[in-house]
């Protein structure tokens, strides 16, 4: 826990130098784990709020302050969802306006602007896309808990308030899916004649 | 096609899908967010309280005129028992009570 139960319960009671407390402590690693969720960084700041915005108007549903961090990704997690699928449909819609040709060329003006760095951020958001491209947005979310943000099983069975090995099962078909499109695309790469992982320029 | 985890038995990606992963979480920066976040969450939540109280107001008034009706429905139809049950009977089973009240009355006096 980053801060005391006390804190917690203080802000609670509807104390806001108390809650003010409770987000600058846990910001960063929100900030973080949003990122990581939902790949787009000038976003991140938005959903963040987002979620300290349905912690505070949550916070006398929480039943003890031991939860609470379990609590708080949860309400993360359903934020990042609620976000990639809005995303989702804003983006369906856009494509359906636009021809083929002028979304290759929005693409091509896209890509000119970007600088090598955010090419290669790009690049690599894309082909984890690709990888997950397969697989139901909640399960992506999970695997990207489990294998970019680095939490535990025992983690996520907090987070999810189900047992370890429902989670197990999940996992285990997500990343099935999640081989099956690697071996594809290193397939398209070797006929294309380039690398599958981007490297850095 | 797993490789499993020694020790916590939980089971991962083989290396090189391990190394995308790891180049998309290296591939963003840490965020430390703007000095505008706090300022911007206060507005928002107070903008989120103000819909709330409105919301909660309009459904308070809604209530009050509700039972104000409610109120006012129950004394237009109500009219007081007294106006009717000394002069005419209300119910079948007293009509039949009254009939046969008069008709003893009669049967008396004939005989």
């Amino acid at each position: 826990m980053l801060v005391e139960f006390d804190l917690i319960e203080r802000a609670r009671s509807g104390d806001s130098a108390a809650f003010n407390g409770v987000v600058t402590a846990y910001r960063k690693r929100i900030f973080g784990t949003i990122a990581r969720l939902i790949g787009r960084p000038e976003d991140v700041e938005d959903v963040a709020q987002d979620v300290f915005l349905r912690l505070y108007f949550s916070l006398d549903q929480l039943r003890t302050p031991e939860v609470f961090e379990p609590w708080l990704y949860r309400l993360t997690v359903n934020a990042a969802y609620d976000y990639l699928r809005r995303q989702r449909r804003r983006h369906e819609s856009r494509l359906s306006d636009l021809s083929e040709q002028q979304v290759l060329m929005a693409d091509a003006a896209a890509g000119r602007v970007a600088d090598l760095d955010q090419n290669h951020r790009k690049r690599t958001c894309e082909l984890v896309d690709e990888l997950l491209s397969g697989v139901s947005e909640q399960d992506r979310i999970l695997l990207k808990l489990k294998e970019v943000d680095g939490k535990s099983l025992k983690e996520l069975e907090g987070i999810y308030n189900v047992k370890e090995n429902a989670l197990k099962v999940r996992l285990f078909r997500a990343r099935q899916r999640v081989l099956k499109a690697f071996e594809a695309s290193k397939q398209n790469a070797t006929n294309r004649g380039s690398a599958t992982v981007p490297r850095k320029a | 096609m797993f490789q499993r985890n020694s020790g916590r038995g939980e089971e991962s990606f083989p290396a090189e899908v391990q190394g995308v992963f790891h180049a998309y979480r290296d591939s963003l920066p840490d965020f430390e967010g703007s000095p505008e976040f706090m300022p911007n969450l206060w507005e928002r939540i107070e903008g989120q309280r103000k819909v709330t109280y409105s919301f909660r107001r309009i459904a308070n008034g809604f209530v009050t005129v509700s039972a104000a009706l409610c109120m006012t429905f129950a004394v237009a139809l109500w009219t007081p028992p007294s106006a009717t049950s000394s002069s005419t009977p209300n119910t079948y089973v007293e009509v039949l009570a009254d009939d046969n009240a008069d008709e003893g009355a009669a049967d008396a006096t004939a005989i």
